[in-house]
């Protein structure tokens, strides 16, 4: 049965899986993410290529997770962004402007130099907190009741207090989807 | 006419319709009422009015490169029947509103410096406190006379402070280096790399603990003062010293805010529309920023700061 398999068996080992460093600018991420998301070498999309980002500190202690629609977010505030951070972006023009010098407003760049700049935000400041972690030796139910509760997409997965990999919500869903198959 | 041109006369013809229906109801020039009880206007119609008035002084701040708050006491203290210690206390929340806003924004980009602005909120925001209970205890036409002053010498600050993108800062002094008063940031038109510290700290400072007791006295938020200081006394670079100087709004102006609202100085039916109308104002400053030359507009604006300062003087000698 698809299910009494372990974690072990599905998870994405973390040699194949996209990292960066919690000090390093947010371009860095995304060009990692990038490379593994359509691995741009080969010239080919992967069909299922990871989503997401780990984020390891010094001592490759996994500290945090990025997403597309963070990374979004991040590049393009005033659009992508929510409530609060619309109203940051314009609150931050009105304070160049109120204060007679809106030819330093970084906003007027224009779209592609703000995306640069943003680019540059240090990935600690906006990773996204781990929610739940799995074990190696967990079965998949496990692993699925802590994705559902958590609300989240990808589960690093730990052996032995050991980061080892990272269970996705694809690879879940592929492996109910082989109940129908058999 | 062109769309400044109209801007500016909507906002003239505004305050001047203002004038008119304050003169004409008869209110008391002390201001020692809100509403005067006796008049055929309903209650209604001056928050419904300073939402509208703070709307376009909202734009023309944004327009005219003048802070919200600074524009905000004058002329609603001039303008409306309300008191002057009222006025001052949503003056204060005004300025408040748009640093708090902007603050998180500003320090996320790496141009508020933290580094810079605990020392020197400190200190203003300590002196606002200060400034804030001696204004509340002067008599109301001292204060007056005093906004006034200050008004007109904000005008001529405005008229004659130059900027510098990048001041030259050729050594930092001893005790910005002990507090580690510098940084480095990104300019993102040019990708340059700008390794800033500062000099003259001591002189900045001091000149902190009048811009606070004049931030907590008058209500008016301290952006006019604050940069000129950050940027050519203290040699920070110009957009550090206007995303800092923002920032420490937040600080100075909580500080003196607590001050207004212990004394029952905060009344929702004034701070409401006026944050309202400020906010919404702004948001639709910035937009029109990116197709309008403001030129003509930051004259008007500081014309009528101008005339407002002229108004609280007049009203505080009792004319």
């Amino acid at each position: 049965m698809p299910l009494t398999r372990k974690v072990s068996d599905l998870l994405v080992p973390l040699k194949d899986y996209a990292v960066v460093n919690e000090n390093s600018p947010l371009s860095e991420a995304i060009l990692s993410l990038r490379k593994l998301y359509c691995q741009i070498e080969t010239g080919k999309c992967t069909e299922a290529g990871h989503r997401n980002i780990l984020v390891l500190d010094s001592n490759r202690h996994l500290v945090g997770i990025l997403d597309f629609r963070t990374i979004l977010k991040t590049l393009i505030p005033e659009i992508a962004g929510g409530l609060s951070e619309r109203v940051q972006a314009i609150e931050v023009s009105v304070a160049f402007a109120e204060e007679g010098s809106p030819e330093v407003d970084e906003s007027r760049l224009g779209f592609r130099g703000r995306v640069i700049k943003n680019s540059g935000t240090p990935v600690k400041q906006i990773m996204l907190k781990i929610r739940g972690v799995v074990e190696a030796q967990d079965d998949l139910l496990t692993a699925l009741r802590i994705l559902y509760t958590n609300k989240i997409s990808v589960l690093p997965v730990h052996d032995k207090g050991n980061l080892i990999g990272v269970l996705r919500e694809s690879d879940l869903f592929l492996a109910v989807a082989d109940i129908i198959i058999e | 006419m062109t769309k400044t041109g109209k801007m500016g006369a909507l906002v003239i013809a505004l305050l001047l319709s203002v004038t008119l229906l304050a003169g004409g109801s008869g209110f008391a020039s002390d201001g020692t009422v809100i509403v005067d009880n006796s008049s055929a206007i309903s209650w209604w119609i001056w928050p419904l009015l300073l939402l509208v008035v703070t709307f376009i002084m909202g734009v023309a701040a944004v327009l005219g490169g003048v802070g919200g708050g600074v524009l905000f006491v004058p002329i609603i203290s001039g303008f409306f029947p309300f008191h002057l210690d009222f006025v001052r206390g949503a003056g204060l929340l005004v300025a408040l509103a748009g640093a708090l806003a902007a603050g998180p924004g500003l320090l996320k980009m790496n141009l508020a410096s933290l580094r810079l602005a605990i020392p020197v909120g400190l200190i203003a925001s300590t002196f606002a406190i200060i400034g804030a209970m001696v204004g509340l205890a002067l008599p109301t036409q001292v204060v007056q006379i005093a906004l006034g002053v200050t008004i007109i010498g904000i005008c001529i600050l405005m008229l004659v402070a130059k900027k510098s993108t990048v001041p030259d800062v050729p050594k930092a002094d001893q005790i910005s280096s002990v507090l580690r008063i510098y940084g480095i940031y990104q300019e993102a038109s040019t990708g340059e790399i700008i390794d800033w510290k500062i000099h003259r700290t001591w002189q900045g400072l001091l000149l902190f603990v009048t811009i606070g007791i004049m931030a907590g006295m008058f209500g008016l938020g301290a952006g006019w003062a604050n940069v000129p200081v950050l940027n050519l006394l203290m040699g920070a670079p110009l957009k550090i010293s206007v995303a800092t100087s923002k920032f420490l709004l937040s600080i100075t102006d909580t500080s003196a805010a607590w001050v207004y609202l212990n004394q029952g100085c905060v009344i929702p039916m004034i701070v409401v529309p006026s944050l309202i109308g400020i906010m919404v104002g702004s948001f639709v400053g910035v937009r029109l920023l990116r197709v309008a030359k403001p030129g003509l507009v930051r004259w008007i604006v500081i014309g009528m700061l101008a005339f407002a300062g002229l108004k609280a003087l007049s009203k505080g000698l009792g004319f």
